[in-house]
């Protein structure tokens, strides 16, 4: 007898899943790895058996802090016209101490309103009709002074729409001549033209792209680094000057040629030279140590950077690095002479620099004139 | 008995001069590779003078390479004379008498064996001339002790005492240091001067001329 013929003599409806249980349950193959065959994952084997994983605890919450307590406190906003009572909660510490701190917040513009007289004997504009203006009173009373809000609420006339600009000057206007006719102060000033300029100025600002804003940034690094270049340039000068003062000093006072016997030329001459002499060779004669030493070594040398143009130089006029017989009137002169290249050489180079940012100037102001 | 007190506010230079002379070596014999020159370095007084009543004596520092490179050179003439092939730096120090209480001055010289400029002519150096670096220097002593004050009394060495003129002969030892060679350089010193002076008074007035633009 098969199992449907039962059924149907026992009026039983499908096998239900408890009919299944006795039978043998087929041991599940687990296909879990796609990819990965059969042999492989037998090896390996599937997740580990969850005994082998050992559950994290999280650290006991310890902290020396104590508990802070907060209560839940009911509180008024003195700056509301009626009395509402709210709830907040605040540290248990506080609770009485300062009044609700948003409430500066809200404080009460010192806006002053008109009457209906008093807009008609002082307040009349050609642009703005008594309507256009009451509206924007209630507006401004009920938004606060927000100007952005007002002007968007502002709607009275849709063919003449109002920006916040004349808003504004209309709302400082009426205020300004209101506080003048009650006789208090009013220190608020509005200037449109400047606003407009103003905001203009800040979009603009705002919309700078990148390479713009890079381009400025360089701009204002080369008008620092050309103030430097001035103070720069103004030492320098000031450094070749000495040079030359010097220059016409030492030229002034040299030694005259070593003579066996010399022959005064003009005994008052001769007087007023030894006078000037003697003071230098004391000046010189200080300087030098007492004992011996080699006229040639005596030679200071010119300034590292300036040596090879300074050669050069001296190469040209016919004269070598050394003097050929150093006496101490050579000596001297060749000092004098060496010192003159270095002045020349400082000034040529302060001059080659005035004329190429004179080119500069020049050529900046051609462009500035053309463009 | 003169002090070893010094004299304030004098100045006393004495004029030498310095240097080589060197001739190649001709023979019969075969020449020999690391002697083809004779040379002499020197330290010399203008006028043939006497160095000897200040100078002590002077040690010439050779070369590693010669044995004893320590020369002294204890009485004048102070010069010594040696063969080589090659060129290098002669270190001179000069020893003063005692008398002097002065401490030893050195003096570096490059030895010269090779023509280095041609003949007066234009012409390639000639190969038997001797060659000739000769250098003037003067030996300056300030505030000098009185008792070597006297010695360069004694000695007429208070003033430099140059020879007027070159020397009329074109002998090579003989130098041509004097006061008329002094002179020449000091107007060619004063030439360049005023060269120099012209372009810097050109330079300030181009200065001026861009200040005030």
């Amino acid at each position: 007898m098969s199992g449907s013929d039962i059924r149907d003599i026992l009026e039983i409806g499908k096998p239900t899943a408890n009919d299944n249980v006795p039978r043998k349950a087929k041991p599940t193959i687990e296909k879990r790895p796609e990819g990965i065959s059969r042999e492989l994952y037998s090896l390996i084997g599937g997740p580990p058996p969850a005994s082998l994983l050992q559950p994290t605890y999280k650290a006991k919450f310890t902290t020396k802090k104590k508990a802070v307590p907060w209560a839940l406190h009911s509180f008024t906003n003195p700056a509301r016209s009626d009395d509402l009572e709210l709830y907040h909660w605040i540290r248990a510490k506080e609770a009485n101490q300062k009044g609700y701190p948003f409430c500066r917040f809200d404080s009460p513009r010192d806006m002053l309103h008109y009457t209906n007289d008093e807009y008609d004997n002082y307040l009349k504009d050609h642009s703005w009709s008594k309507e256009e203006t009451d509206v924007l009173m209630r507006l401004c009373d009920k938004y606060d002074l927000k100007f952005t809000v007002i002007a968007d609420r502002f709607d009275v006339d849709p063919q003449r729409p109002r920006s916040i600009e004349d808003i504004k000057e209309r709302f400082y206007t009426v205020q300004e001549r209101l506080h003048e006719i009650h006789g208090q102060p009013y220190e608020h000033s509005f200037n449109k033209e400047r606003e407009v300029a103003r905001k203009h100025a800040r979009r603009v600002l705002f919309a700078r792209t990148k390479e713009e804003q890079e381009q400025e940034d360089y701009v204002a690094g080369e008008v620092q680094r050309l103030e430097q270049q001035r103070a720069k340039l103004a030492k320098e000068r000031d450094h070749v000057r000495t040079l030359l003062d010097q220059n016409t000093q030492q030229q002034q006072a040299l030694i005259p040629l070593t003579k066996k016997k010399g022959k005064p030329k003009d005994p008052s001459k001769e007087k007023k030279r030894k006078r000037k002499l003697d003071k230098e060779d004391a000046e010189a004669k200080s300087k030098m140590l007492p004992g011996v030493a080699v006229q040639s070594q005596m030679l200071s040398n010119v300034k590292q950077h300036l040596q090879s143009k300074s050669f050069k130089i001296l190469n040209e006029l016919g004269i070598g690095s050394r003097p050929v017989m150093p006496t101490a009137a050579i000596c001297q002169r060749f000092q004098v002479l060496e010192h003159s290249i270095t002045t020349l050489l400082e000034l040529k180079k302060a001059v080659d620099k005035m004329e190429v940012e004179h080119r500069i100037s020049q050529k900046r102001r051609r462009t500035s004139a053309t463009g | 008995m003169a002090s070893n007190k010094r004299v304030k506010g004098l100045i006393v230079s004495r004029p030498i001069y310095y240097g080589n002379i060197a001739t190649p070596i001709t023979g019969k014999k075969p020449a020999n590779p690391d002697h083809t020159h004779r040379w002499t370095v020197m330290v010399k007084g203008l006028n043939n003078e006497d160095l000897s009543y200040y100078i002590r004596k002077v040690v010439f520092k050779l070369h590693e390479t010669y044995p004893n490179p320590l020369r002294s050179i204890e009485q004048p003439p102070f010069e010594l004379t040696e063969t080589g092939w090659g060129e290098f730096e002669i270190m001179i120090k000069i020893h003063f008498q005692p008398i002097t209480s002065e401490k030893p001055v050195t003096l570096y010289h490059h030895l010269r064996l090779h023509p280095f400029e041609d003949d007066l002519q234009g012409q390639p150096w000639p190969k038997d001339k001797p060659v000739l670096s000769l250098l003037y220097d003067e030996l300056v002593f300030n505030e000098p002790t009185e008792a070597f004050r006297e010695v360069l009394v004694k000695n007429n060495a208070m003033q430099p005492n140059l020879p007027t003129k070159k020397p009329a002969s074109k002998d090579p030892s003989t130098p041509e240091f004097s006061e008329q060679l002094e002179k020449e350089e000091l107007e060619r010193l004063d030439n360049a001067q005023k060269e120099v002076n012209a372009e810097i008074i050109r330079l300030k007035q181009r200065m001026a001329a861009l200040d005030n633009e």
